[in-house]
């Protein structure tokens, strides 16, 4: 898959989960790249952990959490 | 015409443009020459206890038709008595007092070794003593040049000596062979040293010869490591100028040296903090006389941009010039190919295919001609096909607008550190 493609997949991953109101509350940085994990909006949701394995997607949530304070 | 004068630390000079303390300032009789054809100032052939030299001396690194893109040497300093220089130097100041006249002075180690050699020339009427803490071989042998310019204690000390006994601004000139300029720099500054200039030449071997198996240079069939110049140490001389220069702890004026041949090499130097520069290789290669194509091209160049003095453009760009962390991670620039100027060479191709991000596409076009395009959203701005491009402009690098707004390296830790923070 081309790089942009994988960014394209992330990011609407990331923007699916903030539409729905999630909250990223953690991050893991490792070896295969970031492990986003985000809250539910309603107490008893689950949370969720996206696998951002593509720079861009790995700059683009950052950037979101920045733009948000 | 713009105003070309500098003062630094209070040696002024009509313009910036000094010989750097070589071959070239080795006698009266070139300095005096060299300030004939306009040079603003010299800084003469290291003085110290005379030294006997080797023959062969130099060697260059052609690359691909480029004469001299490198210059190696394994010259020593001064082989002349010091009376023949100091009078020589009389006469090079009497003959030309608007010029900025420097002594280059290397001595052992020793606090009454500097006191003696300071007060021998500046009694002869110089304008200033540039410390030679940089020449990395044969003297560092003897504990001089680079080997007591590689700590910043001695680099401290000795210029303190010097500085007890100067009554003329201390310039000290640092030796490239370290990892870190600015603690030497800061040692420098510490020993309160009125300048620093940098930089020397780095420690280097130029080759192999490949049928006689000999180092290039060799003296009778053995070589030693030489210090190199001339344009390749430009980029190394560069920013080791603009990391001193944004050091809040070397708060002094900056010469600068490094493969400086033409005065572009020299604005960009001055944009990145030198008061003034010093020039060598290019010199050696083309004589004295490059000195007019400078003068001329900075003039019009300072004329072009507005600027008055040439001073207003020391250190303009250090504040440009910051740690990785700092760059902005959402700024984007993406590759764009101007069909009607390439010339179908396919370097930019192959580049990209091979060694960058394999997003340049070749497509036909609908009379069957092949052409070049570039796959912006797979691009990463690299400038790899750019630089290979044999034709100017063909490859021009555009910034892309973001919408998301500047977020740094630094930041986006922060940022992260935070989330952490509330977490826990
Ligand atoms: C042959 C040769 C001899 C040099 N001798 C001295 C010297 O005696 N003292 C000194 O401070 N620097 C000496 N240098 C270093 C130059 O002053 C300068 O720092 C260096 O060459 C970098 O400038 P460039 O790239 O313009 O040549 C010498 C350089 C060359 C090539
Ligand atoms: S800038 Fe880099 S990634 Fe983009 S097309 Fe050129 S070589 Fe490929
Ligand atoms: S390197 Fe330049 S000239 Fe050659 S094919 Fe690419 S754009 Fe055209």
């Amino acid at each position: 898959m081309s790089e942009y493609k994988e960014f394209l997949e992330e990011k609407a991953a990331i923007d699916g989960y903030l539409e729905q109101g999630y909250r990223i509350v953690n991050v893991i940085e490792d070896l295969s790249g970031d492990q986003l994990q985000l809250a539910p909006p309603e107490a008893d949701g689950y949370p969720v952990t996206l696998h951002l394995r593509n720079a861009n997607a790995r700059k683009y949530w950052t950037s979101r959490l920045l733009a948000n304070g | 015409m713009a105003d070309l004068r500098i003062n630094l630390a209070g040696i002024e000079s009509p313009n910036p443009f000094w010989l750097a303390s070589a071959p070239p300032t080795n006698t009266g009789y070139q300095v005096q020459r060299a300030f004939e054809a306009g040079w603003g100032g010299a800084v003469w052939k290291t003085l110290g206890d005379p030294i006997i030299n080797t023959s062969s001396r130099f060697a260059a690194v052609h690359y691909n038709g480029q004469r001299v893109a490198g210059f190696n040497n394994i010259e020593l300093i001064t082989d002349r008595p010091l009376e023949v220089n100091l009078k020589e130097i009389a006469e090079t100041k009497k003959r030309f007092p608007d010029r900025a006249l420097v002594a280059s002075l290397m001595v052992e180690p020793k606090r009454e070794k500097w006191h003696e050699i300071v007060k021998k020339v500046e009694a002869v009427g110089v304008d200033g003593l540039e410390l030679n803490f940089g020449c990395p071989h044969g003297m560092a042998e003897r504990g001089m040049g680079s080997a007591s310019g590689q700590q910043p204690d001695l680099v401290e000390k000795q210029t303190y000596w010097a500085k007890e006994a100067a009554r003329t601004p201390v310039i000290v000139k640092l030796t490239p062979n370290i990892t870190d300029i600015t603690a030497t720099a800061a040692a420098a500054v510490k020993g309160c040293a009125d300048a620093i200039s940098l930089i020397n030449t780095i420690n280097s071997l130029a080759g192999v010869d490949l049928d006689s198996w000999n180092t290039i240079p060799h003296v009778g069939g053995k070589g030693s490591h030489g210090g190199y110049c001339g344009p390749a140490v430009k980029p190394i001389a560069l920013n080791m100028v603009a990391e001193c220069a944004r050091n809040a702890r070397i708060d002094v004026p900056i010469s600068g040296i490094g493969g400086i041949s033409d005065w572009r090499d020299a604005v960009e130097f001055m944009l990145m903090g030198a008061t003034g520069v010093q020039v060598c290789t290019a010199v050696m290669h083309h004589g004295f006389r490059i000195i007019e194509d400078m003068l001329d091209g900075l003039n019009t160049y300072l004329d072009r941009k507005g600027i008055a003095r040439v001073g207003e453009l020391t250190g303009r760009s250090v504040e440009r010039y910051t740690e990785w962390g700092n760059l902005d991670l959402n700024y984007a620039v993406t590759a764009r190919i101007d069909t009607e100027t390439c010339i179908s060479c396919n370097k930019c191709y192959i580049a990209c295919e091979d060694t960058a991000h394999q997003c340049i596409d070749r497509l036909t076009d609908a009379e069957g001609r092949s052409y070049l395009k570039v796959r912006e959203e797979d691009c990463v701005g690299c400038n790899l096909c750019a630089i290979v491009c044999p034709v100017e402009g063909a490859i021009e690098m555009v910034e892309q607008p973001s919408a998301l707004g500047s977020m740094t390296w630094n930041e986006r830790q922060a940022a992260i550190a935070s989330l952490k923070r509330k977490e826990a």
